[in-house]
């Protein structure tokens, strides 16, 4: 996923809380996947699944390399 | 809605920008309490929730500083730095014990722009101490209603930046714990803490050469970084608003001292409930007692670990030690205990 689309998608889901609220308190990665998809095709952005979970494991990486110089 | 108003609940993870920090990006903590006071630990809980995977807010510098103008946050109470292995962590414990105080510990991001990491840009101490006070201050947005100050314990290496701490927040109350260094050495060869192995900090924050250290051997390099952690407070060209403490004054000292030191007083409820928290082992399962290893790991030293405690942390040891005898009970709590009362 673009750097683009990420921001659009973030961008929407902070501006409507009930959404963002929704998504927070999804504990399951599917289900959480799968609203998320349907947020992006109502806004017209061509995500896959894939695309997601490889966004969130590029994430969780940085993390995970935070003491890398 | 205001930036104060768009993070609340969230809490800033990290920095982001290379080769000097450019923003920070923000976490979802919502109803996710802090189980512990380690900082990094809570944001490896809250990362394992799907909505923190993907959606991250993220701040300027300028908003930071914007962020803190809306509104103050938790005043800082007290910084706790420490050579490690010292009872730093049941310090931290034993003050959040307390419902008013939001106790942080070794927040990582404090230590990105505080020390110079090996290899990494050198980013100027004018920034670093921009970046040091906006990022204490998010840190200080209160999790509970409750809380009303903000104690940060840092990671043990922040201490060779105690200068810049005193700079960025020179009204407020330090402490510095240590231990007998051979405990410590000891300690750190059983289990090794990451910024403890060369390649971690770059040299001249030990004010050696590249060459001495890293071609040395790994107890040699353990044994210069140990003689910078204690020398750091008397570096200092005063110990205004410090406290140095020894393991050896614990538990007693942290109500005793520390709290009035950090300008917490202290009803009987509240010095109990320190002490019942004091009683447990920091590191530990939950509900094991604490039980001093001195004994155990000064009989744990190899010949060239003492070797090397003689050579290079005897002396700086020795001298703290005598700064610790002249300066106690320090100033900040001689009006408000009777000497009768101090441990």
């Amino acid at each position: 996923m673009d750097a683009q689309t990420l921001h659009i998608l973030q961008q929407y889901v902070f501006e409507h809380a009930e959404i963002q609220h929704r998504l927070q308190n999804i504990a399951e990665y599917d289900e959480f996947i799968a609203q998320t998809l349907q947020i992006a095709a109502a806004l017209n952005l061509n995500l896959t699944n894939e695309d997601l979970r490889a966004t969130m494991q590029q994430a969780r990486r940085t993390w995970v390399e935070r003491w890398l110089v | 809605m205001t930036l104060r108003e768009d993070l609340q609940g969230w809490i800033p993870l990290r920095l982001l920008g290379s080769p000097f920090p450019e923003a920070v990006e923000w976490l979802w903590a919502g109803a996710h309490p802090m189980e512990s006071t380690f900082y990094d630990l809570w944001l490896s809980n809250l990362l394992k929730i799907p909505f923190n995977a993907l959606f991250r807010r993220r701040t300027s510098l300028k908003e930071l500083q914007q962020f803190a103008e809306e509104a103050p946050t938790l005043p800082l109470h007290g910084l706790i730095f420490h050579t490690s292995r010292c009872g730093s962590t049941l310090v931290a414990n034993t003050l959040a014990a307390l419902p008013q105080n939001q106790v942080i510990s070794e927040p990582y991001l404090l230590e990105r722009v505080v020390l110079q990491r090996f290899g990494a840009p050198n980013l100027p101490d004018d920034l670093r101490l921009i970046w040091l006070r906006a990022l204490v201050n998010a840190l200080g947005q209160p999790h509970t209603p409750q809380k009303q100050h903000l104690f940060i314990k840092l990671d043990a290496l922040a201490v060779l930046r105690l200068d810049l701490f005193r700079q960025a927040f020179p009204d407020t109350a330090w402490t510095f714990l240590c231990r007998d260094p051979l405990e410590v050495f000891v300690s750190q060869q059983r289990e090794t803490a990451v910024g403890f192995l060369p390649g971690y900090l770059d040299p001249e924050l030990l004010g050696e050469s590249l060459e001495t250290l890293f071609m040395s051997p790994l107890e040699t390099y353990q044994a210069h970084l140990l003689k910078s952690l204690y020398a750091a407070p008397l570096n200092l060209t005063n110990l205004e608003h410090g406290l140095l403490l020894n393991y050896t004054q614990l538990p007693q000292a942290m109500w005793g001292v520390l709290a009035p030191h950090f300008g917490v007083s202290l009803t009987p409820t509240e010095q109990v409930a320190m002490q019942t928290a004091a009683r447990y082992d920091a590191k530990s399962a939950p509900g094991k007692i604490f039980t001093s290893d001195s004994q155990q790991k000064q009989a744990q030293a190899n010949p060239n670990v003492r070797d090397l405690m003689q050579q290079h942390l005897l002396p700086v040891y020795t001298q703290l030690e005598a700064q610790r005898a002249a300066h106690y009970p320090p100033r900040s709590i001689l009006s408000l205990t009777p000497h009768e009362e101090i441990v």
